[in-house]
């Protein structure tokens, strides 16, 4: 039975595999209400800096879920969402690399978080 | 010089997220803030940023990003030998295939 409740220690949870995506959504996003400084002024440094702040309290409730070398790394799915964005949004091209780019990101993600779970 | 400086952000970065993920373990949420850990983390990563700046002025967009991805392989070696979590094949692979998707998309 105790050997049993060691394993559960596992991996990572759905909660902070979750908490980590908004995470990285919220860099994302952050990010690219920055780019409308030029617009919007200060409000846009403020509101960006708020998006990321809200990350940065997902990060670290996430952290309390899961195994940091599992949850760390799902920051990088701030590039699938920083593409798609910049695509949606600022009418950015995707070239064909960065679809494989963001495709073999995907699949890292996919690897690193599909381990046991608790 | 630029290079020292890719290592010494990517590694704050990473010890950053080291700090965190002991202040976010230490118990409730004032006992988190109470945690001399998470101002430290906060105060690293604010550092990490800095020098992501300094050095964006210094070298190009397509080249800073990916070097920034280094950071991830400095967090799975201290969540090895700091933290005690197991290192996986599985996980070693899935980084591979991050730092790969990085590259590719900056070029």
């Amino acid at each position: 039975m105790s050997k049993q409740s060691e394993n559960s220690a596992a991996k990572a949870s759905v909660k902070g595999i979750a908490l980590m995506l908004i995470c990285a959504t919220c860099l994302a996003l952050g990010q690219l209400i920055w780019k409308f400084y030029d617009v919007y002024g200060v409000v846009a440094l403020l509101a960006g800096f708020a998006v990321y702040g809200f990350g940065a309290l997902a990060m670290i409730f996430a952290y309390r879920y899961g195994e940091l070398s599992v949850l760390q790394p799902l920051n990088s799915f701030s590039y699938v969402v920083s593409l798609a964005l910049g695509a949606a949004v600022l009418h950015e091209s995707v070239t064909a690399p960065k679809y494989a780019g963001v495709a073999l990101i995907l699949i890292g993600l996919i690897l690193i978080s599909g381990g046991k779970r608790s | 010089m630029n290079y020292i400086l890719v290592v010494a952000m990517t590694g704050i970065a990473a010890f950053a997220s080291f700090f965190l993920k002991k202040a976010a373990n230490s118990g409730s949420i004032i006992m988190i803030i109470k945690n001399y850990r998470l101002w430290l983390g906060g105060m690293l990563y604010v550092i990490s940023a800095l020098i992501n700046i300094w050095l964006l002025q210094k070298m190009p967009y397509s080249v800073v990003v990916p070097l920034g991805a280094i950071c991830y392989v400095w967090t799975m070696l201290i969540s090895r030998f700091l933290l005690g979590e197991t290192i996986t094949i599985r996980k070693i692979a899935g980084i591979v295939c991050i730092l790969a998707g990085i590259v590719l998309l900056a070029v």
